[in-house]
């Protein structure tokens, strides 16, 4: 059973963790950092219905834009926590509290790439994820899902 | 609260009812107009938005 714990310092555990879970955040970088054209458009998306704005907007704004990634694996800043998961023995994850809102950031772009990766379309998430036939697009509905909960725990959290 | 919602209070630092009342706009009708002013500060917004990976883009006022 996964337990998420916020400590007396305000920091996040969660442990217990699925394996899926775990899992998708080991991934959760990769997604992010997908250079396929349609990942990049919805993670850099325009920025002003008017072309001359918009191109002065991929000159000024979108030019040094990068995507805050908060990585598993290697080693964390100085006394910032821990942001890796531990797998497979432990299936633990903790992060300061300080990080949620990238955290929460970097959730969220996961969903949108893990969406434009695999051309779901929006009836596909209204599907029920009881109906997974373990093709490519239900395992990025179940990991999208996995993500949104993910989410909504730590707004739950923090509110 | 949901994602969306959190990011409209954190942003623009409205009311989880305002937030709310917009993101159902966003959900029902796919856009909305979450604010309205001065150039410079919108595109601030939108700057902040897009790192939160929601779609948002800048539109003039009709004169």
């Amino acid at each position: 059973m996964m337990k998420a714990i916020r400590n007396r310092q305000g920091d996040l555990r969660l442990v217990g963790m699925p394996a899926i879970c775990a899992d998708t955040l080991i991934k959760l970088p990769s997604w992010l950092e997908d250079s396929s054209a349609p990942v990049r458009g919805r993670l850099l998306p325009k920025g002003s219905s008017d072309p001359e704005a918009e191109a002065e907007w991929r000159r000024y704004a979108v030019a040094g834009a990068g995507t805050p990634v908060p990585v598993p694996g290697g080693d964390p800043p100085q006394g910032s926590g821990d942001p890796r998961v531990e797998w497979p023995s432990r299936l633990k994850h903790a992060h300061p509290w300080v990080h949620a809102t990238a955290w929460l950031s970097a959730l969220n772009g996961a969903r949108q790439a893990l969406f434009v990766l695999h051309e779901l379309e929006p009836r596909d998430m209204e599907r029920d994820l009881d109906e997974l036939d373990g093709n490519d697009k239900d395992e990025a509905r179940l990991r999208i899902a996995v993500l949104g909960w993910l989410q909504q725990l730590l707004i739950d959290l923090g509110s | 609260m949901t994602y969306v919602t959190s990011v409209f209070v954190k942003v623009f630092g409205y009311s989880v009812a305002r937030a709310h009342q917009l993101m159902m706009e966003v959900h029902t009708a796919g856009s909305s107009v979450v604010w309205t002013g001065d150039r410079e500060q919108a595109e601030g917004y939108v700057l902040k938005l897009h790192g939160y990976h929601l779609l948002a883009t800048l539109d003039p006022v009709d004169a």
